[in-house]
């Protein structure tokens, strides 16, 4: 039953969000049908690569609808010199993959206090 | 698309322009991205699916990213296979600030006719990775029989 074709799937873009949070950015991507084994985040200078491929587990038939595309999921993003790369954490759940951007130390904004003399 | 410091917009860019321009364009190949809402009466979002007829059952694929099982609820009703669910984002932590949403969250609904020849019994549904996929067995007189022709 279980078929998977691997070979040169065309590559999409993932829808995503950006999202804003104290600590950095929240990246959400939504990649259905990607197992968390064929995912694959890595970071090359500043570019960080999202992969994912999809696995297609299908019946022998003919189809009456064909509305799911068959391609392979692929995002790329520009990290900027804020964000850093040694605190990249990623999870998958339920086809979302969720990355956790943090803001290096010395670029979070810090409380002055003030005092009053 | 990047992951790059806002630019100020204070300060006028002559270039500016073209380069939004540009990436108007660029969009318009991403075909993936822009849920689509089908028919008349289906107002609601529809996400991808798969219909697929085999010789023992049919099978119904459904692209669910980020939804859990309490979230959906797939129904059949004299032939009519629904796959309705609400995909909530709310609720799930504070609201931030987006810089970019391409997801959509809310309610959807996609309603499919099926072939008179469904066992309604025996249909079995599974969510993995983001993806609904119900088995719906065609039943026992439908099924196409092989006949054994013997060559004398």
């Amino acid at each position: 039953m279980a078929e998977n074709k691997t070979t040169d799937r065309r590559m999409v873009p993932a829808r995503y969000d950006i999202a804003k949070k104290d600590h950095g950015l929240i990246l959400t991507l939504e990649m259905p049908g990607v197992p968390k084994d064929g995912l694959e985040i890595r970071v090359e200078g500043d570019h960080l690569f999202v992969e994912g491929k999809k696995l297609i587990l299908r019946k022998e038939g003919k189809f009456v609808l064909h509305e799911i595309r068959e391609a392979d999921y692929g995002n790329v993003f520009t990290l900027d010199e804020t964000i850093d790369r040694d605190k990249i954490e990623a999870k998958m759940e339920n086809g979302v993959v969720t990355i956790d951007l943090s803001l290096r130390e010395s670029e979070k904004p810090k409380k002055i206090k003030v005092i009053a003399k | 698309m990047a992951l790059v410091r806002w630019k100020d917009r204070n300060l006028y860019d002559p270039w500016e322009g073209f380069k939004t321009l540009q990436d108007e364009i660029n969009q318009l190949f991403d075909v993936d991205r822009v849920p689509t809402s089908r028919g008349l009466f289906d107002r609601t979002m529809s996400p991808a699916i798969d219909v697929i007829e085999g010789a023992e059952d049919i099978s119904v694929h459904c692209e669910v990213p980020g939804i859990t099982l309490d979230e959906l609820d797939v129904s059949i009703a004299s032939n009519v296979l629904t796959i309705k669910g609400n995909k909530n984002k709310e609720g799930k932590g504070d609201d931030p600030r987006y810089y970019t949403r391409e997801t959509w969250s809310g309610q959807f609904q996609r309603t499919i006719s099926l072939p008179k020849d469904v066992d309604s019994e025996k249909i079995e549904a599974e969510l993995r990775n983001g993806i609904l996929m119900v088995t719906l067995p065609k039943r026992e007189e439908a099924k196409q029989k092989r006949i054994a022709v013997k060559v004398k």
